[in-house]
């Protein structure tokens, strides 16, 4: 088996050697094989040079949740081109910085806007967080009304930014 | 003693109530909003009761709902928790009327308490210092902006009906007022369905010290030492210990006996919160009153060795404690770190998703008072307090280490928590050194983020997950979740 992993903006090829060796290797083409044993519920016994170390791992869609040396890292499972990933998100698009509920637009399509100025209101958790343009343009894109739910990344708002 | 106790709430609180419960071996019902009928505090109960939709308008706030399920379900008593009903005068005379008893303090202290801009004035006229600021309601903005200026920026605008920081914004110049008061009282009005805010001043590099009292059912009135709250973001606490690394003895016998003196004054009875802003020269101000159990009771029961909420059910059944509050003898220093889901990488904002692996460390001086499963679906109607985790140790250094290590030891994947945050926190040099105040976290973790590079192992250990998943169909790997449909690696375009 051999995939593409990232995490933040590091990539590597990961794949299986047999006899519970497996190779990572960097964007800049350098190796390292580390070596697993035991796999039992999910946790993982990883050998490294003071002994047997143990860590967890577990999959939900394409992340991967790891727990190592008391940290947590968030990896993505890469696919193919990003091409073939549908439309790319681009500048002027305002995404959801938290999963929640839409409970104020305050701008309609068309609308004018300066930098700063309140576009929506998101609430979760019994918080509200202003959505604020970043910088003066027109609204082109409102996907949601209020009493929506949003998730993370979602998109809340095009801005075509003035020339 | 009652013979079966409802609790109205969810989460690690609900949990915790109901061990007592256990504990004492009195029935317990909880309640839960239809997502959470499934939750650890729903299944832990003896029976649960699904209140309604997941809004908590809907269930957990739902006064009717909650005292029809008591009622159906034979309880005697309705212990509220923290936050929701807690601090409802309503609810706890809507639950006499109905027969019940409700286990905290009458409905009088409540509703002077649980008015920030009343309970000022009572205090006041106590001889308890208060900050100064600016409580009427029906002002318009103009008389509000002469006040603010009177005052003098930066000013603090507070919800008067709420705590845990929510409504709450710091205003920093005159133009902000009028938008920071109508934001505050929109926030509050969602979260507390009451909108009325006031201001007041912003103290400085202020430190947040609060009291625990507790009034018995025969009459006696007494304090359990301090609480240290000062480490908090987004004006709510997210360290608490006991006792305080600024508080000496002459300081906790002036704002013990101030603390008392609140409670007598408001004919209190059961477990209260008395809150003080104390200053860079030690005078102390009082904040709020919170009439109920305080989400970070736990490092004084650790260092005071009593269980308050068995306490506060002896006296809601009229009975006396079973111990002697003179004979208290605090000993050594617990530690609370609150665990939420949220991202501190990116403005501590509220997470959701499911508890796909959950391991706590288990060892000695270590409590964990949790509401999570693995299965389960953390979701976004509620608070993000997952859990708290207070480590206990004969001295500061003890328990902070103590701390440190359970929270490196402890596995909780599927959703971004503050885990890693708060470990990080913990080795700060002025936490340790005991120099805080509310700025800490502005002042000694900015631009705090995870590790920004991952070692070879941890890719290695995630195509573990992978290969897992793929041999087994999820059955290590995720249980529960993962149907074969998100397996996208091994989709392709038809093209």
């Amino acid at each position: 088996m051999e995939k593409q992993l990232s995490y933040n903006s590091q990539i590597c090829t990961v794949a299986t050697k047999g006899s519970g060796l497996v190779s990572v290797t960097d964007s800049q083409g350098e190796t390292v094989t580390v070596e697993m044993h035991n796999a039992i519920g999910g946790s993982y016994q990883v050998q490294t040079t003071g002994g047997r170390a143990t860590g967890e791992a577990v999959r939900h869609r394409n992340t991967i949740w790891v727990r190592w040396e008391g940290k947590t890292y968030t990896l993505e499972l890469e696919q193919g081109t990003a091409g073939s990933r549908g439309r790319k998100k681009s500048s002027g698009d305002l995404t959801s910085p938290m999963p929640g509920q839409v409970i104020k637009v305050l701008v309609e399509e068309g609308s004018s806007v300066q930098a700063g100025d309140t576009l929506l209101v998101v609430e979760a958790m019994k918080m509200q967080l202003e959505i604020k343009a970043p910088q003066s343009g027109v609204i082109q894109g409102l996907p949601h009304r209020e009493g929506d739910s949003v998730g993370a990344g979602e998109l809340l708002v095009h801005l075509k930014a003035s020339e | 003693m009652f013979s079966k106790v409802l609790v109205a709430n969810r989460g690690e609180i609900a949990v915790r109530i109901l061990s007592t419960l256990q504990d004492m071996g009195v029935s317990s019902v909880a309640v839960a909003s239809e997502p959470d009928a499934d939750a650890l505090h729903a299944l832990s109960a003896d029976a649960c009761w699904t209140l309604g939709p997941a809004s908590a308008s809907e269930s957990y706030l739902n006064i009717e709902a909650v005292i029809h399920a008591a009622k159906e379900t034979g309880c005697e008593a309705v212990h509220p928790g923290y936050g929701f009903l807690s601090e409802n005068a309503a609810f706890a005379e809507a639950c006499i009327e109905a027969g019940l008893v409700f286990i905290g303090p009458p409905a009088r202290a409540m509703k002077i308490m649980g008015s920030k801009t009343r309970s000022r004035g009572v205090m006041e006229e106590s001889g308890v210092a208060v900050v100064p600021g600016f409580q009427d309601p029906g002002a318009g903005i103009k008389a509000q902006m002469a006040a603010a200026k009177k005052i003098g920026y930066p000013v603090l605008v507070k919800a008067a009906a709420g705590g845990g920081g929510k409504g709450m914004r710091v205003v920093k110049q005159a133009q902000d007022l009028e938008s920071a008061l109508n934001m505050a009282s929109q926030e509050a009005k969602s979260a507390f369905g009451d909108g009325t805010v006031y201001f007041e001043k912003y103290i400085e590099e202020p430190r947040h010290i609060e009291i625990q009292v507790f009034a018995d059912a025969q009459g006696h009135v007494f304090h359990l030492g301090e609480r240290e709250c000062s480490i908090q973001r987004r004006h709510q606490k997210i360290i608490e210990e006991c006792p305080s690394p600024l508080v000496d003895e002459a300081l906790r016998k002036r704002m013990g006996d101030a603390a008392v003196q609140a409670a007598q004054a408001v004919d209190y009875r059961g477990a209260g919160t008395v809150e003080f802003l104390v200053d860079k020269h030690g005078e102390f101000y009082f904040l709020e009153m919170n009439t109920r159990l305080q989400v970070e009771h736990p490092v004084t029961e650790m260092v005071y060795g009593v269980d308050l909420v068995r306490a506060q059910l002896h006296t809601a059944a009229g009975e006396p404690l079973d111990f002697d509050p003179l004979k208290l003898i605090p000993r050594g220093h617990a530690i609370e770190v609150r665990i939420y889901a949220e991202d501190p990488a990116n403005g501590f904002l509220p997470q959701a998703g499911p508890v796909l692996r959950l391991k706590w460390p288990n060892r000695p001086g270590l409590r964990i008072d949790s509401g999570l499963m693995e299965g389960h679906q953390v979701e976004v109607h509620y608070d993000p307090l997952l859990a708290k985790m207070i480590a206990w140790g004969p001295s500061r250094k003890i328990a902070c280490g103590r701390l440190q290590s359970a929270l490196h030891d402890t596995v909780l994947l599927g959703l971004t928590t503050n885990i890693d945050f708060l470990k990080d926190l913990l080795s700060v040099p002025a936490w340790e050194a005991g120099a805080l105040n509310t700025n800490f976290l502005e002042e000694h973790m900015p631009g705090w983020t995870a590790c920004k590079e991952a070692p070879p192992q941890v890719f290695a250990l995630a195509l573990e997950a992978l290969s897992t998943t793929q041999r087994t169909g999820g059955a290590a790997g995720a249980p529960a979740i993962l149907s074969p449909f998100e397996d996208l690696d091994s989709w392709r375009p038809l093209s």
